[in-house]
């Protein structure tokens, strides 16, 4: 048995016990296998619903998390209610808490798992007198130094706060005495939070949970707009923004959005997680109801005046200024790569490489010019429109062995060749090639035409009788 | 019996003019002319209008490139003088092994690849919703997009909706559809798509090399026809894409020139419009 209910407890069956034991005992007993892992999660997911009550929240595995409240309190009524209030919500949960609050995260540790009381509160200043009288374990100490020291007879916090520190240490190294002041509040200790928390912040409670998707789009407006005040009021823009919708039942539905250029405008952001909370629509399950509405902003810069990357369209549509036409086709772009990912829109950039697969590469669209331009680096021969990635083998007919094709053969259907032109040669780029790409060979590129008018780039892979014996063909790309 | 007052009608009248207007919008572009009179005459503005759909269907499986070339060759006709963007909306490749767009191979064909914008989508609903969007937007003048999985959304309806956002904001969407959309047993008729073209491959013109057992080729040629157009005259086409000019030129289609022996037919060329009467 590694965790029982309040029931269980009241008939006897205790953690420990083998199965077949509690089975005597209270034949009926219902059993679950233990799945540490999927606890592990549940417990983050617990403890991230709780960031409604404050940013910095971090899981304490196996059963306990931690808030850091400092400035939070007062917003739910002062300590004691906002603890109250979190028994409550766990009780609604059907989860049997231990809760306390204290100066010092060991402190509060100590008093949760090792307080008389399901809500402890410890005043500051309080922190030994209220430790003094627990066991060594809620020190959160190595179980072999919790050992040796009952054997020594020292079996409570007591006996250590007044013992010198320095046989201690001699005796136990500096973990114990570390513990010690951590649990105390001498020695400061880093609350090391799951999500650091996020400057720009806002939040949307709901007097009553709703259930509608039309409540939360008007609150996503209202949000945006919020948060349009804020970044405006700091002349602050962002690229990534964060939704987090909290349900009553413990549910956490996480939204975020991401513009490739800094952005403060409210209708843009609202715009953008409409189209993702619409995509959410069937999978979004309200439950009981949504009581809660965050939104923070990531990747917060200083706006300034940013280069134009794409060319403006100067067109037939005069009426449009031309800030308002960038303006209008960042906000486009925004939606395709929220929709289908910043990777998926792309422009190209040319790169300094002579064979042909490498002299281009997808960019996202935001990426800011190169140096390089196309001109300059227009090969005189013309290169197809259409490649393909990796190039596809072909076998081929060739009069003689480094000669050009004949016909050739491709997705198995035969092309007979009757207009060809080349070889084009393109060695290696031998300063580029690696030690484990020992296979890179000269190709031999030819354009050709078939009977019917298909046009085609076709290369051999590597030179017949010098680096090859049985040179292989590849057709990599298509012309118009 | 209640008598319909002559201003009612009036009003209806007017009302339905409002209704139109968006689709006539369009007229005040001026279209991007071929600069081929037996071309430019056959379209009613004489050249492709601005603020529509055209589509482009390739005759069989692998004339796929030529019906893209010949799109695209059209958005420098289009573009002109000016750097207008253009988006460019493919299918993911990672099912069909299709190949991607190049970029040192579209200079050739008149498109300057810092203004490509491109868009990868995984199906053809993403897609239409990138071009409806895309064409929505004001400051998205030029797209070209291609289907190239059997069509199973592409419709009268969708060409509607896209055409109506074309003529609203004066954007041009070149579509290439699949190959097998003109077929008549793919059941699928007409669309809302101000032209219609169906393109294959034709050889091009053999240059003799000497010393060379086979010539080499000259610059890209299709056969183009005109399959449906409001207003237009139906015809076909040899166009030869001068990547040079960057212009279009007639050719004039070889000729055999054995003489005719007795009782031997001059076999027809395929010819689409004839087919698609006949259909």
């Amino acid at each position: 048995m590694t965790a029982t209910n309040l029931a269980a407890e009241q008939s006897g069956v205790s953690v420990g016990m083998s199965l077949t034991d509690a089975r005597a005992l209270y034949p009926e007993l219902l059993s679950a296998k233990a799945s540490p892992s999927q606890d592990l999660k549940a417990l983050e997911k617990l403890t991230l619903w709780f960031q409604r009550y404050s940013p910095l929240v971090t899981p304490h595995a196996p059963d306990g998390f931690a808030l850091d409240i400092t400035g939070c309190a007062h917003l739910f009524g002062g300590e004691r209610a906002m603890l109250h209030g979190i028994q409550n919500k766990l009780n609604d949960f059907h989860l049997t808490s231990h809760l306390a609050l204290a100066s010092s995260l060991g402190t509060a540790w100590a008093a949760a798992r090792y307080g008389n009381e399901p809500l402890t509160l410890v005043k500051t200043g309080d922190n030994k007198p209220f430790l003094s009288p627990l066991p060594l374990s809620s020190l959160r100490l190595d179980p072999a130094i919790v050992l040796r020291l009952n054997q020594l007879g020292l079996r409570k916090v007591g006996h250590l706060l007044n013992a010198p520190e320095a046989p201690l240490t001699a005796r136990f190294g500096p973990s114990l005495i570390q513990c010690l002041h951590r649990a105390t509040g001498d020695e400061a200790e880093i609350f090391n939070p799951l999500f650091p928390p996020l400057p720009y912040h806002v939040r949307h409670p709901f007097d009553e949970p709703v259930l509608h998707h039309q409540a939360l789009e008007t609150a996503l407006a209202v949000l945006s707009s919020q948060m349009e005040m804020i970044l405006k009021a700091a002349n602050k823009g962002t690229r990534r923004l964060h939704v987090q919708i909290f349900r009553v039942d413990g549910h956490l539905e996480h939204l975020s959005i991401g513009t490739s250029r800094l952005c403060q405008q409210a209708d843009h952001l609202a715009l953008l997680f409409q189209e993702s909370l619409s995509r959410l629509h069937d999978d979004l399950d309200t439950g009981y109801g949504i009581d809660l509405m965050t939104m923070a902003a990531d990747n917060v810069e200083e706006m300034d005046d940013e280069q134009n990357i794409l060319p403006v369209p100067l067109t037939n549509f005069e009426r449009e200024s031309h800030t308002n036409s960038t303006q209008e086709i960042d906000r486009l772009l925004d939606r395709f790569g929220n929709r289908f990912g910043f990777d998926k829109v792309t422009r190209p950039v040319p790169t300094e490489s002579y064979i042909p697969e490498n002299a281009t590469r997808s960019v996202p669209i935001f990426t800011k010019k190169t140096a390089l331009n196309w001109q300059s680096r227009n090969p005189y021969p013309p290169r197809p429109f259409l490649l393909f990635s990796p190039p596809e083998l072909i076998t081929v007919l060739a009069q003689v062995p480094d000669g050009p094709p004949l016909r050739f053969k491709w997705r198995r259907l035969q092309h007979h060749i009757t207009r060809a032109e080349g070889p084009e040669r393109l060695a290696p780029e031998w300063w580029a090639i690696k030690d484990d790409q020992k296979l890179v060979q000269t190709r031999d590129y030819y354009r050709v035409e078939d009977a019917a008018g298909h046009r085609f780039w076709l290369y051999r892979d590597g030179l017949y009788n010098r680096e090859q014996d049985t040179p292989r063909w590849y057709v990599q790309g298509l012309f118009p | 019996m209640r008598v319909i007052k002559e201003p009612d009608i009036d009003l209806l009248r007017e009302q339905i003019e409002g209704l139109n207007t968006d689709l006539r919008s369009n007229a005040s572009l001026p279209s991007a002319p071929f600069n081929l009179s037996s071309l430019d005459d056959a379209l009613p503005d004489g050249g492709l209008s601005r603020g529509a759909i055209h589509e482009f269907v390739p005759g069989n499986y692998a004339d796929y490139p030529a019906a893209l070339g010949f799109a695209t060759c059209l958005l420098h006709q289009l573009s002109g003088e000016q750097n207008l963007p253009v988006l460019w909306c493919s299918m993911g490749r990672d099912l069909d092994h299709s190949p991607h767009s190049y970029a040192h191979g579209l200079p050739f064909l008149g498109v300057n690849p810092d203004n490509l914008l491109h868009v990868e989508v995984k199906n053809e609903k993403d897609m239409l919703w990138v071009l409806e969007e895309g064409l929505s937007s004001p400051a998205c003048p030029l797209l070209i997009a291609a289907i190239t999985r059997p069509e199973k959304t592409y419709d009268f309806t969708a060409s509607r909706r896209l055409s109506l956002r074309a003529a609203r904001h004066g954007g041009t969407l070149l579509l290439i559809r699949h190959h097998k959309a003109d077929h008549p047993a793919s059941g699928r008729g007409s669309t809302a798509a101000a032209t219609r073209w169906a393109v294959t491959s034709r050889p091009s013109q053999p240059i003799f090399f000497e010393n060379a057992k086979v010539p080499g080729f000259g610059y890209p040629r299709w056969q183009v026809a005109l399959t449906r157009c409001k207003r237009g005259r139906p015809n076909i086409w040899q166009l030869e894409w001068n990547n040079e000019t960057l212009s279009f030129c007639l050719a004039a289609p070889l000729v055999d020139r054995a003489p005719i022996q007795n009782g031997q037919t001059i076999t027809a060329e395929y010819n689409p419009v004839r087919q698609a009467k006949q259909a």
